[in-house]
């Protein structure tokens, strides 16, 4: 293939003004906030951490706008502001930074009980998990942090301590309860409230005594240890996509119960006209769309919301599968009406050519044309991040551990065989444990960094293979196998869903009970419905508008037929894919397992992995290779969805720019962790939400009169039928 | 102009309003259909469209579909008769190449004149076709071309 030599040129310049913002060292530091509240008689200390990485700071350009998108996209209607207070008693030990004299108390009575802690001690306590993580100095973590004492470099370590009675740890949230005016303790788990409870009073008690993490905005001045948050409502953004749903189902009157036989007939090919304009077949085009959203949300997903809003919380997103499959049903259909046939047969289609061209007709020409450009920006956008990063992110991480899968089996026990030496107060024996320990987990960070760069390397190459070399036969295979994996995981849920077949009736009438009573992050049912939807829309994309690109490519001259097609992908993807995850999440009670989400801290992909484990001891191997599988095809199809929309505002012949950032991005997305940057292009896929429901529901009109319109014909038998 | 001697003139087409343009003023330039070579060049096909991974759409199948379309054209243009070839690949590049290959006098390409981001994307073909091109080169204005 040929590349026009000045595109090239250019492509690499804009790599070039990319590059050095990545990698260079230099820059502002950035200022900290004290978290050790300065005692009066000692001198305070002030933090003085290493200088950020480029790779942090360009985190941190992308952490204010996720916060600014989140303020809009995720404003929650009907919130109320709730105050909390944090506990954090805590000693403080210091020395003179680069000596290795023991750390001394920075306060003599600090309720810890050592005049001094030598190195060793300082790695116990670590190992315990009873000290404030410490910087990462030079790309490795220590456990101590730089500060400065009247200017002076030190090192500092800080012992977290647990409530004066020992009955809650460092860090516990007590949220103000009007009803018994009181702080009530908030569980990390699903942060439900809790029996602990202290006053007013002894909140001011515990502030004299510095046992209270203050708030460094204060908002009450004489109280400058509360905090405020937001709880309960519903996110603009999840009401938007719930009412899209409920709107679509009830305007073309549950099109998603009476259309569903004729969909699948559709799909099985019996109106597959070969002579009609288009690129593939109904079957094709499902397919298609289905690989950009079959992945992560299903397998990761489902875990995710019934970890934060319990069992409840699947109930809310199956609904939503099912409302969705009109939202889908409406935008695809729209996406074949209103698509362009160019010269040599290929198409484009989807919201940026229905918002546009459909509101124009409608006499809306702005409002279209501002429609169009907001979803095709947000389009390139989630087609680098959400399509792309955050999948070569967490295909990565399945894969390393998968490779590790021993080594951190290791690490938990060697952590189990220290607290055990700990309590027995075996001093010689934790040092011992403690440097394998040490050891082991220089060896993982070693592996684990040389694992993403060639990981990294070698996922930018097929993908770049792909989408720059051409190479057809590997997206074809790669793709080919996403069914069929599908498939493997579908089964390996059926078998277990089946060995333990006789609770499977109880387990679903919880997940019914539960949404209705559940409690979740302390929202009540709201809290449950909200969890779900937003899940259940990340899973399956319906509003988002993207399958709509993909379901205009097929082969026909109905729009109505390929809507049709089009419904069947929130079934097949949320309806039945997720359930499968859900049940086996259930059956093994991975959802509620303290040992699991709480001390090991497992969250999504990782929690159903050994969810899996639990039952199908090798399992987990098959979901890394199914996970990557599921991820390379999403990166692929998501790639053809930015592409279509980078071809709508930069036109045809620019693409080869968005194809070498798009595999630039494949690389950055394994080797680094861009939490901000993965937040904000995951929020791009809601966002895309935005003008592409608005359009839909003023286009919907035209949509109803059409489905009205085809179905007498379909009745009358006025199709032809091919197979 | 009609002075001088163009047996071969192509004609890069895009079916624009820019390239009937193009096309009018070469059937003026050499008053016969005959000595047209009309080029259309198609974008190379994308190995991840769902055509591709999907299903089993071709090149062949393109320039097949597109030929119609082309033959169209030049009978709604007056060009009937006139030699056509479809080419796949980069279009600056393609053009120049087919005009080498047919000996051609002159091509006349039509400009699309855009400016700003477009153009810094896009680059001209144009432009591209006068510095490599073997011939004269003629390049319309866009009618309505600041």
């Amino acid at each position: 293939m040929k590349f026009p030599a000045r595109l090239i040129a250019r492509t690499i310049l804009i790599v070039l003004i990319i590059c050095p913002v990545l990698y260079s060292q230099e820059g502002p530091q950035i200022e900290a906030e004290t978290e050790t509240p300065p005692l009066p008689t000692v001198a305070p200390i002030v933090d003085d951490p290493p200088p950020p990485t480029g790779f942090e700071r360009v985190d941190s350009i992308f952490k204010s706008a996720v916060t600014a998108i989140e303020t809009v996209l995720f404003y929650r209607l009907g919130k109320t502001e709730k105050e909390y207070l944090v506990f954090e008693d805590d000693a403080v030990y210091w020395r003179v930074r680069g000596t290795d004299t023991p750390f001394l108390p920075l306060s003599e009575d600090n309720g810890f009980n050592a005049s001094e802690l030598d190195a060793s001690q300082v790695e116990i306590l670590a190992a315990q998990g009873k000290l404030v993580v410490g910087d990462v100095i030079e790309g490795k973590e220590k456990y101590y942090r730089n500060g400065l004492m009247n200017g002076e470099p030190i090192e500092y370590v800080t012992v977290k301590l647990d409530g004066p009675e020992g009955n809650f740890k460092y860090g516990s949230r007590f949220r103000f309860d009007p009803t018994i005016d009181a702080y009530r303790i908030v569980q990390k788990k699903r942060n439900l409230p809790g029996e602990q409870i202290i006053s007013p009073t002894e909140a001011e008690d515990w502030n004299a005594l510095g046992f209270l993490k203050q708030n460094p905005d204060p908002f009450s001045s004489d109280k400058p240890y509360l905090f405020n948050e937001s709880v309960g409502g519903i996110p603009i953004v999840v009401a938007w996509l719930a009412a899209g749903a409920v709107f679509f189902t009830l305007y073309m009157r549950g099109f998603n119960i009476w259309g569903f036989r004729h969909a699948v007939d559709i799909v099985r090919g019996k109106y597959d006209n070969p002579e009609e304009d288009g690129e593939v077949t109904h079957f094709q085009a499902l397919a298609s769309a289905l690989s950009a959203t079959i992945g992560l949300g299903n397998i990761a997903g489902v875990t995710i919301a019934m970890t934060l809003g319990g069992p409840g919380a699947f109930f809310w997103m199956l609904l939503c599968g099912i409302f969705g499959m009109c939202t889908k049903f409406t935008e695809c259909t729209l996406g074949q009406k209103y698509r362009s046939v160019k010269p040599d047969g290929t198409v484009l289609g989807g919201p940026m050519r229905y918002l546009k061209v459909g509101l124009q007709e409608k006499g809306m020409g702005p409002l279209g044309t501002v429609l169009a450009i907001v979803f095709t920006v947000m389009c390139i956008l989630a087609s680098f991040g959400g399509g792309n990063m955050l999948q070569a992110n967490q295909s990565g991480s399945a894969m390393l551990q998968m490779f590790q899968q021993n080594d951190l089996q290791q690490l938990s026990t060697l952590n189990d065989q220290i607290k055990v030496a700990a309590v027995a107060g075996e001093e010689g024996e934790m040092k011992s444990l403690q440097a394998r320990k040490q050891d082991l987990q220089n060896q993982l960070a070693a592996f684990e960094q040389q694992f993403k760069v060639i990981f990294g390397l070698v996922l930018a190459f097929f993908v770049g293979a792909v989408i720059l070399g051409g190479i057809k036969r590997i997206a074809a295979a790669a793709s080919k196998i996403v069914p069929t994996m599908c498939i493997v995981y579908s089964a390996a849920c059926l078998y277990i869903i089946i060995m333990h077949i006789d609770r499977v009736p109880g387990l679903i009438a919880t997940i019914f009970t539960e949404a209705f009573t559940g409690a979740a992050m302390g929202g009540g049912i709201v809290g449950v419905l909200v969890v779900g939807v937003q899940r259940a829309a990340f899973s399956n994309e319906a509003g988002a508008g993207s399958a709509a690109i993909a379901h205009s490519a097929a082969k026909t001259e109905e729009p109505v037929r390929e809507g049709c097609v089009a419904l069947l992908g929130p079934f097949i993807d949320t309806v039945i894919v997720c359930s499968m995850t859900a049940l086996v999440i259930l059956i093994t009670g991975a959802w509620d397992n303290n040992e699991w989400i709480v001390e090991q801290g497992l969250e999504g992909a990782a929690l159903t992995s050994r969810a899996f484990k639990e039952e199908i001891s090798w399992f987990p191997m098959v979901l890394s290779i199914a996970v990557t599988l599921f991820a390379y095809s999403t990166i692929i199809s998501w790639s053809y969805y930015g592409e279509k929309a980078w071809e709508t505002i930069f036109g045809a012949r620019s693409t080869i720019i968005y194809k070498f950032l798009a595999v630039i991005c494949v690389f950055i997305g394994t080797i680094v962790n861009l939490g901000s940057v993965l937040d904000f292009s995951d929020m791009m896929i809601l966002g895309m939400a935005f003008p592409n429901i608005l359009g839909v529901v003023l286009l919907s009109p035209s949509v109803r009169s059409d489905l009205l319109k085809y179905w007498k014909r379909y009745q009358a038998g006025d199709f032809k039928t091919y197979r | 102009m009609s002075q001088l001697n163009y047996d071969v003139i192509v004609v890069p087409v895009d079916f624009s309003e820019e390239s009937q343009n193009a096309l009018q003023t070469s059937l003026a330039l050499a008053g016969d259909v005959s000595k047209l070579r009309v080029i259309h060049v198609l974008p190379p096909l994308e190995a991840i469209s769902p055509a591709v991974v999907w299903g089993d759409l071709s090149d062949e199948h393109r320039i097949e579909t597109v030929t119609k379309f082309a033959e169209k054209f030049l009978q709604t243009h007056g060009a009937t008769g006139a030699s056509l070839d479809i080419r796949v690949g980069g279009p600056a590049n393609e053009i120049t190449e087919f005009a080498t290959e047919v000996n051609a006098d002159l091509i006349v390409v039509s400009s699309h004149g855009y400016h700003g981001m477009k153009r810094f994307l896009l680059g001209s073909v144009a432009e591209s076709v006068i510095r490599h091109a073997e011939c004269a080169v003629l390049v319309l204005r866009r009618q309505d071309a600041e």
